[in-house]
């Protein structure tokens, strides 16, 4: 048996899927990065290991995310994709009919805007991040509640609290604000979730047309109270896929597919990159006024890669 | 006298070329580095556009290099360029710096500066006719500095080795730069031409042919827009831009008339968007999208700095355009706080986004 493993590693979240040759998704796993990229990506491939079908083979690799750079020379990746053509490769296998994908994810937000299954537009948060997962992780600890009991809080409430939510620390000092002249807390936590979907919807969505089918996928899919909010603003239906929080590595696997359809072999080290000692070191370059930030990865004693310099002096050392 | 101007392109090769034959002397700003933004951002009003931050670095550091006399352009209208002069001098004076101010617009042409530069020319004994002379050599210097530039951009999306093109053009523009006549400069063009056509290529590729436009200064300076031309061509599209040091004063001089990618052509045709020519690159990064889009470009980049009022009345227009012509846009509001990052992942979307819509057409 055949399959593609996708790897998604983002800022909150890491996350593995396997695809068989028919597309169909074996397996997937969601793995908090706490901030240690190659860790959770070892961790991830551990876990994801004792669940595959016996006699599996890997026939190619795909990484996106924030860290698929890294991920992508850890692993041996044949495709290094961004997040935005992942998720949509992914969405639209499932939905042929989407029309507009709404990500949310730990700290960016994007709109992809598709027509007959191909992206014709896009935008990602700039200015700020108010509205993503991160900020809502920090909310619900500040209130005493598991974040994935969040949105059923929300939903709870019968008026919502007016909460400005252009900027998370003003959106902070809002709700203790509602909170210290006695609003309930399902108010505010309702309060909250609209005004992170206007938000969502007067930055990174403004002046794109929303089309259903609308699929709302990333993390912060989870969080019912979001879903409701934004069927309240937009008046339509939204969709959130059974594969929500993992939609960017099935992306990334569907990639690594088309990749490898294309002939040649797959670059995969195999899965015992999990015991590998995998380490990075930055360094700047100081040969002239660009002063890149330099990356180097290395295995065990061995340097294998550098990244991160414009001239490409440094990648091509090795 | 000691003059400096900021860094804009390589409008430096162009006044190093005629100072060096008719003075005066010419100091250098030091390359826009971190450094220079941090200066500029230091001094400069929080919440002007950035290509103010990166000029008032340029001139902080160039008058630590010794310039005495900044020669710096400016403009009527509704753009912010029109307060620069003001502002920066009050803030470079109040810095405690000393030095000689001239603005170069099209309202004081006479008195505020060629009659500036005329005492001075006499002043050093050079002949009208030397100046002159200087001046169209400097000229003919920029427009091969620009042609090289220009096949850097058709170059690159074919290179094997990342980056080759790009030393190599640095090379070229550093050869040009040192040369001193006519004829050394027509050797140093063909040398420049000869080593670029001797880069490794694989032309079994089909580049993707985007245009870059929107505020002048952003897309002109490789420094305030992340390079966005070298990373484009290293993704493999060929890119161009619609703003050149040349093109800007032949238009200014209406001496573009005739061209096919003149800015008058692009301000014509805007004209159906955007009926009243409301100044700064607004009409032109409208037209440019036209005109390009006839001429089956794949996509548009508009860059602009955050907060920048004409490039975002173009951005919201460039939005029907972009249905009207069936070419896709993608805009970058660049401000200081941008991550390199924010930038690929846009970039490598949009690439893919062109690219997979070419592959369907293909079938």
């Amino acid at each position: 048996m055949k399959g593609y493993l996708g790897i998604d590693v983002g800022s909150v979240s890491t996350n593995l899927a396997v695809i068989d040759e028919e597309g169909t998704v074996l397996c997937h796993r969601y793995l908090l990065t706490h901030g240690q990229p190659i860790r959770a990506v070892q961790e991830a491939l551990r876990e994801i290991s004792t669940y595959l079908p016996k006699g599996m083979e890997i026939r190619g690799v795909g990484t996106t995310g924030s860290a698929r750079q890294l991920a992508g020379v850890m692993v041996g990746a044949d495709v290094v994709k961004n997040e935005i053509t992942a998720h949509a490769i992914g969405t639209t296998h499932f939905f042929p009919h989407a029309r507009t994908i709404l990500e949310i994810g730990g700290q960016d937000s994007k709109i992809i805007i598709i027509r007959d299954g191909l992206v014709v537009d896009f935008a990602m948060n700039t200015v700020c991040a108010a509205g993503t997962g991160s900020f809502l992780d920090q909310q619900a600890l500040r209130l005493g509640i598991p974040i994935d009991q969040f949105g059923r809080y929300a939903l709870r409430s019968k008026s919502s609290a007016r909460i400005a939510g252009r900027c998370t620390v003003f959106a902070e000092s809002d709700m203790v604000h509602k909170q210290q002249i006695g609003c309930n807390l399902e108010d505010i936590i309702a309060g909250l979730c609209e005004a992170l979907v206007r938000n969502y919807l007067n930055n990174v969505a403004k002046g794109k047309e929303i089309l259903e089918s609308i699929i709302f996928q990333g993390g912060v899919a989870a969080n019912e109270g979001i879903q409701s909010a934004f069927e309240g603003e937009l008046g339509k239906k939204i969709y959130i896929p059974k594969f929500f929080n993992v939609m960017g590595a099935i992306g990334a696997a569907f990639l690594a597919q088309e990749q490898m359809d294309g002939g040649g072999k797959t670059h995969f080290k195999g899965f015992e990159v999990i015991n590998l000692h995998c380490k990075t070191r930055s360094l700047e370059c100081k040969e002239c006024e660009n002063e890149c930030e330099i990356v180097e990865f290395s295995i065990g004693e061995e340097v294998t890669a550098y990244w991160g310099d414009r001239c490409g002096k440094w990648e091509n050392k090795l | 006298m000691k003059i400096t101007v900021p860094h804009c392109g390589q409008m430096d090769i162009f006044i190093n070329a005629l100072c060096r034959k008719i003075g005066p002397d010419f100091v250098i700003p030091p390359k826009t580095s971190p450094r220079t933004l941090d200066l500029g951002i230091k001094y400069s009003p929080e919440s002007t556009c950035l290509p103010f931050k990166f000029i008032l670095g340029n001139f902080i550091e160039a008058l630590e290099k010794g310039a005495d006399t900044i020669c710096m352009i400016s403009d009527h209208g509704p753009c912010r360029v029109g307060m620069y002069d003001i502002v920066m001098q009050n803030i470079l004076r109040e810095m405690g710096y000393r030095f000689n101010w001239i603005t170069m617009d099209d309202t004081r042409i006479l008195r505020s500066y060629l009659l500036k530069f005329d005492r001075e020319r006499r002043k050093r004994k050079v002949s009208l006719v030397e100046a002159i002379r200087a001046l169209l050599f400097s000229w003919k210097k920029m427009n091969v500095c620009e042609e090289m530039e220009r096949w850097t951009h058709k170059m690159r999306p074919y290179e094997v080795d990342r980056g080759e093109t790009t030393r190599v053009s640095l090379e070229c523009l550093r050869l040009i730069d040192g040369v001193t006549d006519l004829k050394e400069l027509k050797i140093a063009r063909e040398d420049a031409l000869s080593s670029l056509a001797n880069i490794e290529q694989d032309r079994t590729r089909q580049p993707l042919k985007m245009v870059i436009t929107g505020e002048g200064y952003m897309v002109i300076n490789p420094h305030a827009n992340q390079d966005i031309e070298r990373r484009l061509g290293e993704m493999g599209v060929e890119v161009t831009r619609t703003m050149w040091f040349t093109s800007q004063i032949a238009h200014a001089m209406r001496l573009d008339l005739l061209k096919k990618r003149s800015k008058s052509k692009a301000i014509r045709a805007s004209k159906r968007y955007l009926p009243h020519n409301i100044g700064g690159e607004c009409n032109a990064s409208i037209g440019y999208a036209i005109l390009y889009a006839r001429e089956a470009y794949d996509g548009l980049i508009q860059l602009l700095p955050f907060g920048c009022m004409l490039e975002s009345v173009a951005k919201n227009i460039l939005r029907i355009v972009s249905k009207d012509y069936d070419m896709p846009i993608l805009t970058f509001s660049l401000a200081e706080n941008l991550s390199e990052t924010t930038i690929t992942t846009r970039l490598s979307a949009f690439v893919d986004l062109i690219q997979r819509k070419r592959k369907i057409r293909e079938k």
